[in-house]
């Protein structure tokens, strides 16, 4: 309890700041909190804020289920195989230092201003960081749990679900972490750069109207919707899997 | 006792096994062991630590086909038993269990065996709550539970204390004799394998090779301590001593019996 009080006074100071400048600066550069407050208010009961909070996170789960999928199995492959790695590595080390900006346009180019363009550009800039991540868990998996899997003669299916993917799980569980935010921040690019709708959108439309509030406020809605699912999805299911673990005071 | 000729479980004829160092060489390891496995025989691989038993073990228990030579199994499952207990830190010991038995099988009712092991009050466990003794003692289970016909055990009950050792070889003995598994031990424990084996082989050399090989004939129930005392003194007098020229040593060649100690 006491840990959950010192974030929430944490917070709070942080409010507390914000105000502070604000009342400073009084400008609509940096309005109030409750200014801002009021903005989503407003926009969530009669404006379009709930609408494209929910284009947006369609976005970004579909991005980040590619990202992961792709990912993990081409991780795997790299670390399973390391005439494949060899052979494959200069591609993953070129797409890893591929700039955001650049994939998007390309992708956009190649694939038009299309849903499937946006999902695919926003899954090829974090695919590679989690190849890279599950490559180095596979090389690290255990020798002694594989032999003992195949002395017991384990289906393929067994090994997979029980020898390995707990193995691979904490590496899984860093980049879904590290992942989500990686995402979610490059779909708001890649929906200014082309797409009618979605929080990126929005937010290069308040930019053009120079509305700081709504800029503030679009930003914060979607933080908000981040966080809980940070702290409602991906912690809940990392906690179940490491039930097994000692416990770490 | 098994009868001469019995059908044979294992014959393995591992000619060379090098292992590849870090650097590039090679190391010759083993070298012509002739090894045979009878059904429902208890056979202890005896040998100074570091000598190749694990690898011969291995090569046996087919995990390793880098070698030259020949390994004919017979059908029908094995029970391996390494020198870590190897247990999935991330399912219970029922789980763990479970996992290696067939399909058709996983929902058998584990509790007599986990019973008879002193188990039954830990199979909601996660292995790293459990001491040592008690994730060997699971280890074993494990390879009991798919009713093997033949059974390797790598040291399994080094670093045990007395008691814990005692019970589970009682445990192991129980089971073989029941079964009518063959049982392949390795050790470096020349009383336990005194106490346990119908027959033993002595892997010894660099590269190693068998040096001997000796039939124990007496009835387990009698071997007492001062009789394994004695066979152990005999077993140190006849191969301790003697340089490790394979042909030196009583019964090596031949596969005969050293005279009988009874």
């Amino acid at each position: 309890m006491a840990r959950v009080g010192v974030k929430a006074l944490s917070l709070a100071a942080l409010l507390g700041c914000w105000q502070l400048a604000a009342s400073a600066a009084h400008s609509p550069a940096l309005p109030p909190p409750a200014a801002v407050f009021d903005f989503m208010l407003r926009e969530a009961v009669g404006g379009d804020l709930l609408a494209n909070l929910a284009i947006t996170l369609a976005r970004v789960v579909a991005a980040f289920l590619l990202a992961m999928g792709v990912g993990v199995v081409v991780g795997i492959a790299f670390g399973r195989r390391p005439g494949l790695d060899r052979a494959l590595d200069p591609w993953l080390v070129l797409l890893l230092n591929t700039p955001a900006l650049v994939i998007t346009v390309l992708c956009y180019i190649w694939l038009g201003l299309t849903e499937t363009a946006a999902v695919v550009a926003v899954a090829l800039n974090k695919m590679p960081n989690v190849t890279v991540l599950l490559r180095e868990g596979t090389r690290a998996l255990s020798p002694e749990l594989d032999e003992m899997a195949r002395a017991y003669r384990l289906a393929p299916l067994d090994r997979l679900r029980h020898v390995m993917l707990p193995q691979l799980e904490p590496y899984v569980a860093g980049a879904a972490r590290s992942g989500l935010a990686l995402v979610w921040k490059i779909v708001l690019v890649v929906e200014l750069l082309g797409r009618p709708d979605g929080v990126g959108y929005a937010i290069s439309v308040y930019f053009q109207l120079f509305d700081v509030r709504a800029v503030l406020g679009y930003a914060l809605s979607f933080m908000a919707v981040m966080l809980a699912v940070e702290y409602l999805i991906l912690q809940p299911f990392e906690a179940h899997a490491r039930r097994w673990r000692p416990a770490v005071s | 006792m098994p009868a001469a000729g019995a059908p044979q479980c294992l014959e393995a004829r591992i000619s060379r096994k090098h292992h590849r160092r870090a650097d590039g060489a090679t190391v010759a390891v083993l070298r012509d062991v002739h090894l045979v496995l009878n059904r429902g025989e208890f056979v202890c691989l005896l040998g100074p630590s570091g000598c190749g038993k694990t690898t011969t073990l291995r090569i046996l228990a087919g995990l390793d086909a880098d070698f030259e030579g020949r390994v004919t199994r017979a059908e029908g499952p094995m029970g391996i038993v390494f020198q870590e207990p190897r247990l999935l830190p991330w399912r219970t010991v029922e789980e763990n269990i479970r996992l290696v038995l067939p399909r058709a099988d996983r929902s058998r009712d584990l509790h007599p065996l986990l019973a008879e092991l002193g188990l039954a009050d830990h199979a909601g466990l996660f292995p790293h709550a459990l001491s040592l003794g008690l994730a060997r003692r699971v280890a074993l289970a494990r390879a009991l539970a798919v009713e093997p016909d033949w059974l390797v055990l790598d040291e399994p009950f080094v670093s045990l204390d007395a008691a814990a050792a005692a019970r589970l070889r009682a445990e192991l003995q129980r089971f073989a004799d029941r079964r009518g598994a063959a049982v392949l031990m390795v050790t470096h424990d020349v009383r336990e394998a005194l106490t346990l084996a119908d027959r033993l082989v002595l892997l010894a050399g660099r590269p190693a090779g068998v040096v001997g090989e000796m039939v124990l004939e007496t009835p387990r129930a009698e071997r007492t301590a001062s009789w394994v005392e004695a066979q152990s003194a005999r077993l140190a007098r006849c191969f301790d001593a003697t340089p490790p020229a394979a042909e030196a040593r009583p019964g090596a060649a031949s596969g005969e019996r050293p005279p009988a100690p009874v």
